[in-house]
């Protein structure tokens, strides 16, 4: 296959998109990604440098210990202090992996979300993104999972009053840069999973419950792909979204445009699914 | 070093001969560990499913009372009755056994056997139609009804296979007790007798656990 | 009563069965090397068809149906318009499916497993003739019900060989209700077979050994299928009972899984999982055993540290079984409790690298002969050593964050199956070859085969690890629909030309597989010049295996003994009168 060919069904566009690190980890702009790469990093050197010692060892021993006439193999049915040394080495390496690593996962997963974290609920369906954010009360209307219906994609009482100023979208996400935010994710059939690569992110949203551990702090602004990374049906491979770091007051401008969502599930079908849009 | 040290378990290996565990039966334990798994799997989930309705809500508002109450209701003793039926007929396999092993048939004991598993099963028929009469079926109630039916179910499909397998050793027995009449020597062959009471006995103790958890706790 | 036991042990040894000739001996033949031979044909015919739908996928995934061009068509001038999103899932659900279920257990297990087990322990056969038969039986057809899915009404199962609920549960969100419906039913008879499968290996191993060989004289390949017959025992009802409930959810209104009635989707996930884990290593361990007796033979050295790599076998057994979590760090399980399953994963890594570096320590001061069963050993411990790093990453709990899900897991387990299994299934059938048809494989068709297969499978999946952390997901029908993943377009058109390459290559090993079963060179007893009790008979070997049951007197892998003649002394070959109990090696017997 000649590479022109290869090439020729590469066009202009796709090619501007992503300039740098194109076949690497994506920059990264979520807080939590430092310590994720971080791991990540410390991981492939000891992986790596224990590959290339694996690897050097083998191939000497394959070029030295060669089969050649009258010279017979060695008999030997071990070393039992090597098979303590190379038991006790990799347990410590792998315990002291996993304590680091729990200590950052404690840090991302259990620690209670600041409390000026902006609330916003994205639940997922086949094949699209129900969002929703808080009104200038900054309060989200509360989301019990067994409420959530057809109608109500957010499990919401309609009574609520944290609800009345929620404003809903479709597929879009905006977050202000440097301000945590709290997601609340659910689904309202199948499992989805909220996946954002540049933020280091993802999670299951599973249809029943309703989880609000996930919290992050964009350090950086741009424009940026949601992808759900769960299979989820025919639709999977285009369900996603449009996600934006902004700075706050552009976020601000952006959220007083938005009209508060009056009755608990019309947003839905008022929107433009962006997700399914071109099919 | 002696060839008894063999294995760890005890066994000597066949071609040395001399009394042992035979095959079918080692095997049979083996495949029994197997299908308690089945049955751990299926009572896993049940707990998982029950924990996650939360307190007050198993069984369902208006789902079919089946948990024994006091006093018992009719369900109940009828439920009580067929347990201790079930149970018994362990016995009876167990005696109708031992009466093989000292030379007779032990076609009573088997035989009765196989009418105990029977009437078992038929009550389970009767409960499960009583319950669909009130409404109560795979689809209804919710997780409720899903994990009754398909544990009882489950179960009462083993029940049926040893049934079969219990029919067989009582057929045979019959032969052995023809043979015993007119003089003749039976067969010696204990093997599919012994299987299946391993398989009735396990069947029994998996009755005693989805019991309690289905009908008790 | 000793005449009683006596005569069970005959009736159930299999001696009693009669050969059956013809073309019954195909159908009817309950003679365990019949039954492996029926594995090994069936599983390697199922490979084509699994590699066939990998190749379809990945056409796809180069050239998407439904990319939008510059000039706003939809779809690539080269994709293959009938590869629809929904074909697509279908697609690489039912290619896990035939890979995992249909080739790499039943070639480790059913083919290997059956046909080496008695030889290695020296017995006539399995300790169920009939019941390993019937194994067999069930196993095809639950491969054909599997596949049935594809000529059905909306297609095979497409929710993914996870099959995760309530996708897969709910008619209205699968759109495949026949095909998942058929998907689970093979699973469930699957499930069967390989139970039977199991406890007939195990009643087999523990009381059919010939005498004097204790626990500690069986060759690693048995051992490791021992092991193995435990986890298949103890996860796949687990497996089955998940699959039923999945049947009832699907077809009879039930809700286990469906949160809409109080169900739970994610108690599919852990009881798939609690099979799942152990399935992985129910796919490996077989491996690892026979790589290892491959690995001793042609270095012509004993295994550095066998007891080491009995008990990491061991320790992976009992391990397997609460690691099963770390499939599901990301689903929103109690998140304590996946700091716990953290833990536990890295401490399961441990064993494996007691295995590497045990393999490494074999072929240390080796004479290593470079046949293409030793070559195919060595990638496959090359490979594993890749596919075990990449692990390290996933088990960690925070990177599984950015990597779960992504081409980084597909590169990830493709090095432990296709580079760790399939080069030691290559690996086995070089080596065994010879005893089950007699002759040998071609050497210089085999060598090309395995450069073509290595290179090019490196070629396929190492930058499968890139475009993972380039931040591609798994099962996406068209990656060109992201922005964010175009720029890897380039690298997934590579892999899919090195997957077509990998592809073809295999038929250079069909074509020598069946080629040399009548013109290979003969084998004889013992073309290897190997010391397990296999060896010491006829290839292939006759009804009954042994004519006279054979006596251990030594461990499995005595080569380059000083002192002898030949560098390898059989395992029933009776020590010299004047050697007396010197070694603990040579005692007769000693305690398992």
């Amino acid at each position: 296959m000649p590479s022109s060919l290869l090439l020729s069904t590469l066009s202009p566009l796709q090619a501007e998109i992503r300039q740098t690190s194109v076949w690497w980890l994506p920059r990264n702009v979520n807080m939590f990604g430092h310590e994720i790469d971080f791991i990540f990093y410390v991981i492939l050197w000891i992986t790596g440098i224990t590959a290339v010692a694996v690897f050097s060892v083998m191939i000497y021993f394959i070029v030295k210990y060669r089969a050649r006439p009258g010279v017979p193999a060695i008999h030997s049915h071990g070393n039992s202090a090597l098979e303590v040394i190379w038991t006790t080495i990799p347990v410590f390496i792998f315990l002291a992996l996993a304590i680091y690593g729990n200590e950052q996962w404690t840090q991302m997963r259990l620690r209670t979300p600041p409390a000026d974290a902006l609330p916003v609920a994205v639940v997922g369906e086949q094949f699209g993104w129900n969002v929703r954010y808080p009104g200038p009360d900054g309060k989200l209307a509360k989301m019990t999972a067994s409420k959530v219906s057809k109608d109500n994609p957010f499990g919401i009482d309609p009574q609520d009053p944290d609800g009345r100023d929620d404003f809903t979208t479709y597929g879009e996400l905006v977050f202000p840069v440097g301000r945590p935010v709290r997601l609340y994710l659910s689904s309202k059939d199948v499992i989805h999973a909220f996946y954002v690569p540049e933020f280091r992110l993802y999670q299951d949203m599973v249809p029943g419950r309703v989880y609000d551990f996930v919290w992050f702090k964009a350090e950086a602004t741009g424009h940026f792909q949601l992808a759900c990374n769960q299979l989820c049906g025919q639709g999977h491979y285009k369900m996603f979204g449009k996600l934006s770091v902004v700075p706050e007051p552009e976020y601000e401008a952006w959220a007083k445009g938005k009209a508060p969502a009056t009755t608990a599930g019309s947003e839905a079908n008022s929107s433009t699914p962006v997700a399914v849009a071109g099919r | 070093m002696s060839t008894a040290t063999l294995t760890s378990s005890g066994h000597v290996p066949a071609s040395a001969g001399g009394p042992r565990f035979t095959l079918p039966k080692f095997g049979m334990l083996v495949f029994l560990a197997s299908e308690a798994m089945l049955f751990a799997g299926l009572i896993g989930g049940y707990i998982v499913l029950r924990l996650a309705q939360g307190p007050g809500n198993w069984p369902p508002p208006g789902a079919p009372e089946i948990g024994v109450r006091i006093p018992p209701t009719f369900l109940n003793w009828v439920m009580i009755v067929n347990t201790v039926i079930l149970l018994s007929s362990s016995l009876t396999f167990h005696w109708g056994e031992v009466r093989m092993r000292k030379g007779g048939s032990g076609l009573i004991g088997y035989a009765l056997t196989a009418l105990l598993g029977a009437i078992f099963l038929g009550v389970q028929a009767w409960e499960w139609h009583h319950l669909k009469g009130e409404g109560m079926w795979f689809d209804s109630f919710g997780t409720y009804g899903s994990c009754f039916f398909t544990m009882t179910g489950f179960h009462g499909l083993h029940v049926l296979l040893g049934l079969l397998g219990v029919l067989w050793v009582a057929a045979r027995a019959g032969l052995r007790q023809m043979k015993l009449f007119s003089g003749q020597t039976p067969n010696p062959s204990h093997t599919f007798e012994e299987l299946t009471g391993y398989y009735w006995h396990f069947v029994d103790v998996v009755w005693i656990f989805l019991y309690s958890i289905l009908y008790v706790l | 009563m000793s005449t009683i036991a006596a005569s069970h042990v005959a009736e159930a040894h299999g001696h009693g069965h009669e050969e059956a000739t013809g073309w019954k001996k195909y159908i009817w033949s309950l003679d365990h090397k019949i039954i492996g031979l029926q594995y090994l044909f069936t599983s390697l015919g199922f490979l084509l068809v699994g590699g066939a739908l990998a190749l379809l996928l990945r056409w796809q995934l180069a050239y998407p149906s439904t990319q939008v061009m510059p000039n706003g068509d939809v779809g690539n001038p080269m994709s293959l318009p009938f590869i629809n999103p929904q074909f697509y899932n279908a697609l690489f659900t039912m290619h896990a499916t035939v890979m995992v279920f249909l080739v790499v257990m039943p070639l480790l297990i059913g083919a290997f497993g059956n046909y080496l087990i008695p030889l290695k322990i020296g017995t006539g056969d399995m300790a169920f003739p009939l019941i390993n038969e019937l194994s067999y039986w069930f196993f095809l057809a639950s491969g054909l019900i599997m596949l049935a899915g594809f000529f059905v009404a909306g297609g095979a199962a497409a929710g993914g060989w996870t099959s995760y609920a309530p996708l897969s549960t709910v008619a209205a969100y699968n759109g495949t209700k026949m095909g998942q419906t058929l998907w689970a039913a093979g699973i469930f008879i699957n499930g069967l077979a390989s139970i039977m499968g199991a406890f007939n290996y195990i009643t087999t191993i523990v009381n059919m050994r010939a005498p004097g060989l204790g626990f500690f004289r069986l060759p690693l390949t048995v051992w490791a299928l021992f092991i193995t017959a435990f986890l298949l025992l103890l996860a796949v009802p687990v497996l089955s009972a998940a699959g039923a409930m999945l049947i009832l959810d699907l077809n009879f209104g039930t809700s286990f899984f469906n949160p809409a009635k109080g169900g739970q989707p994610l108690l599919w996930q852990h009881l798939f999982w609690f099979f799942g884990h152990p399935e992985v290593y129910i796919m490996i361990l077989p491996a690892m055993g026979m790589a290892s007796d491959v690995l001793s033979i042609f270095s012509r050295k004993p295994i550095f540290g066998y007891k080491a790599m009995v008990f990491a076998m061991i320790a992976i057994g009992f391990l397997g079984f609460i690691v099963w979590g770390h499939h599901m760090f990301v689903s929103g399980m109690n998140l304590v409790l996946s700091a716990a399953f953290g833990v536990s994963t890295m401490v399961i890594a441990v064993p494996s690298a007691i295995k590497t570096f045990n393999w490494l320590g074999t072929i240390w001061g080796g004479s290593i002969r470079f046949t293409t069963a030793m070559l195919n050993a060595l990638a496959f411990v090359a490979m594993f050593v890749i596919g075990g790093f990449s692990g390290i990453f996933m088990a960690s709990t925070p990177v599984n964050i950015f990597v779960h899900h992504t081409y980084f897991i597909v590169a990830h387990f493709h090095y432990v199956l296709f580079g760790g299994s399939i080069f030691a299934i290559f690996a086995s059938i070089y080596t065994w070859y010879p005893k089950m048809f007699g002759r040998m494989l071609d050497e210089t068709l085999g060598k090309i085969h395995f450069a073509l297969t290595f290179v090019f499978f490196n070629l396929c999946f190492f930058p499968m690890h890139n475009v993972g952390l380039g931040g591609m997901m798994r099962r996406i029908a068209d990656p060109t629909a992201y922005e964010h993943l175009r720029s890897l377009q380039p690298i997934n058109q590579f892999i899919t030309l090195s997957a077509i390459g990998l592809g073809f290559s295999q038929l250079i090993f069909f074509w020598n597989f069946f080629r040399s079963l009548k013109h290979g060179q003969p084998a004889g007893k013992n073309p290897w010049q190997a010391t397990t009790l296999e060896w010491t008979v006829d290839s292939p070997p006759g009804h009954g295996n042994f004519a006279v049951t054979p006596t251990v007197y030594h461990g499995p892998y005595e080569y380059s003994l000083p002192g002898h003649s030949r560098d390898f002394v059989m395992q029933n070959e009776p020590p010299a009168p004047d050697a007396g109990s010197g070694s603990p090696a040579r005692r007769p017997v000693h305690a398992g």
